[in-house]
């Protein structure tokens, strides 16, 4: 399998670049595009239309290409792989409840291969992406790999999309589906976040919405447990609060699992977390993990290196909460985590990830780096 | 530090003394030197910013644990008061009871005492009937042929009127056993 990885500033760029690559003896069949949301999503979908090559996409808080973050940038891997190998289904949601649109994605998961492999890059800011996960996988009756990413909008915090060739979608998750015969596909996940504080609890809660934290307006926990004045509160500033210090949900003989504030909804004195949690769930909040963080995600991607010791592409779903977090440093972050394949990647800075954290269950995650291999079966 | 080095950089190209391949060495490395500085100065932000953080998250911590000290000692409070309205209503219910059994003791001891008077007055008035009985019955025998139809009706009128008082002190004897009985 040939892959290439390339990135963009302009749409004129995509399709000089399209135009080039139509004239070498490389013809992709299959496209993953992370993109800024700057950019005319209908525009670029035409232009891989135009080049008949299947896409999956979605978009983003920041752009990896290879070793190095982007910015309001078209990130794209092409790949020149068997049409048998794929399949791709765009799924919207109804409403805020993910069991029919994981009986949907799993059903077609289910009927695509007979060992199936997903990425999975959904739209939407406030879905139940771990119930979305848990779905698909009741649908098959067994875990399969799933990876895959919340698509991001440059931390506007307003919409975000997932798109194929065929749909673009505010509201819905894009699958493509691997047959792991053909394709292999593995990967991972690393966090680092620390808890701090006394442990609370959420006294009411619906969906991802938490109303009441220790029988007190939600909102209110937030900002004084971050000191946050009246104009500390406006968009800007907050943002960095949300992503940066998510709260670390207590699970019971199972480690923590992180759960980014999204949406703070001064109105109904609610915050909207990145998964769904319950009334009685039990949290502590975190800070951001000392820069020593990074050598040791690095460190943590040799398991699977050790696992996939080769590689013809790579995928990473980093989240934009980390960028907050390191900032300029994230780059060597990046740069250690490709070092290992140096193969062609790409990836998105992420509002959420799916992949698995050190063990073999495959959960949503928040704040965590993610790297997923992709390599043709030898045969 | 790397503005003084980016001052040094003009004057070194101002001033022209410095060959091609020097200029690009200075250049990289004031390249690195920016670099390191950006990296820096966000690291001692975020610093600044997490420490802040910390401090708040910690505060609010120890407030709602000071808020809910103050709860669980107003509860506290609130059941010590309960218990010792308990202990109270306990002693006023012990003396009560003290009371009650005291009664009961009095209750038991009139019972025997009635028993006992029962059975004494029974015997005491039991014993002259006997006797008045026994002799009227003895006059009745020994006397027969001397008395006239008037006084052997007479004698039946006494033999009869004993045999009546005897059980009603019958009766009275039940009565006070059926008291002791059903106690």
């Amino acid at each position: 399998m040939i892959t290439r990885s390339y990135h963009c500033a302009s749409l004129a760029q995509l399709q000089q670049t399209l135009a080039a690559v139509k004239t070498s003896n490389f013809c992709p069949s299959l496209a993953i595009v992370f993109t800024s949301v700057q950019f005319d999503l209908e525009q670029i979908r035409q232009c891989f239309v135009e080049q008949d090559i299947a896409l999956v996409g979605c978009t983003t808080a920041g752009e990896i290409v290879d070793d190095s973050l982007q910015e309001t940038s078209i990130a794209f891997l092409l790949l020149d792989l068997d049409l048998a190998a794929f399949r791709i289904q765009l799924t919207e949601y109804k409403g805020q409840n993910m069991v029919q649109a994981a009986t949907e994605i799993g059903s077609f998961v289910k009927k695509s291969f007979d060992r199936p492999g997903v990425l999975l890059l959904s739209s939407g800011l406030v879905i139940d992406a771990q119930s979305l996960v848990q779905g698909i996988n009741s649908v098959i009756s067994r875990s399969i790999p799933i990876y895959g990413g919340l698509a991001g909008d440059d931390l506007k915090m307003i919409k975000t999309y997932a798109f194929t060739h065929e749909k673009i979608t505010d509201n819905g998750a894009v699958s493509l589906v691997f047959d792991t015969s053909k394709v292999i596909l593995t990967g991972m996940a690393i966090s680092g976040w620390k808890p701090i504080g006394g442990v609370n609890m959420i006294t009411k809660a619906e969906g991802n919405q938490v109303f009441e934290i220790n029988g007190e307006p939600a909102y209110d926990v937030f900002v004084r447990y971050f000191g946050l004045s009246e104009a500390d509160t406006k968009h800007d500033q907050l943002i960095g609060i949300q992503t940066n210090y998510p709260f670390q949900i207590i699970r019971e003989g199972r480690d923590n699992i992180l759960r980014s504030p999204l949406l703070i909804h001064r109105d109904s004195k609610s915050i909207s977390l990145a998964a769904g949690v319950q009334a009685g769930d039990r949290f502590r909040f975190s800070t951001a993990p000392g820069f020593e963080v990074i050598e040791q995600t690095i460190e943590g991607f040799k398991d699977l290196k050790v696992k996939a010791p080769e590689a013809e592409a790579l995928i990473i779903f980093s989240c934009k909460g980390r960028h907050g977090a390191f900032g300029p440093l994230l780059n060597k972050e990046i740069q250690g985590v490709y070092q290992y394949w140096k193969k062609p990647a790409i990836g998105f800075l992420s509002y959420g990830e799916i992949a698995n954290l050190g063990t073999d269950q495959i959960e949503f995650h928040n704040e965590t780096c993610a790297a997923v291999i992709l390599k043709a079966v030898k045969r | 530090m790397t503005d003084h080095l980016e001052k040094i950089w003009y004057l070194v190209q101002a001033s022209g003394s410095m060959d091609e391949s020097d200029k690009e060495l200075l250049s990289q490395e004031l390249a690195a030197l920016r670099k390191q500085r950006i990296e820096q100065d966000f690291k001692l932000k975020r610093i600044l910013k997490d420490k802040s953080i910390a401090v708040n998250i910690l505060e609010a911590t120890i407030q709602d644990l000071e808020k809910k000290r103050l709860e669980v000692e107003e509860i506290n409070q609130k059941l010590s008061a309960q218990q010792r309205e308990l202990q109270l209503q306990k002693r006023i219910i012990e003396k009560n009871a003290r009371v009650l059994q005291n009664n009961l003791d009095k209750l038991e001891l009139s019972y025997k005492e009635m028993e006992q008077f029962s059975y004494i007055a029974s015997h005491d008035l039991k014993s002259p009937l006997r006797t008045i009985a026994s002799f009227a019955q003895l006059l009745e025998r020994r006397y027969y042929d001397q008395l006239d139809e008037d006084a052997k009706e007479f004698i039946g009128f006494i033999v009869s009127g004993v045999n009546q008082m005897n059980e009603v002190i019958q009766g009275l004897l039940r009565y006070s056993q059926i008291g002791v009985i059903g106690k």
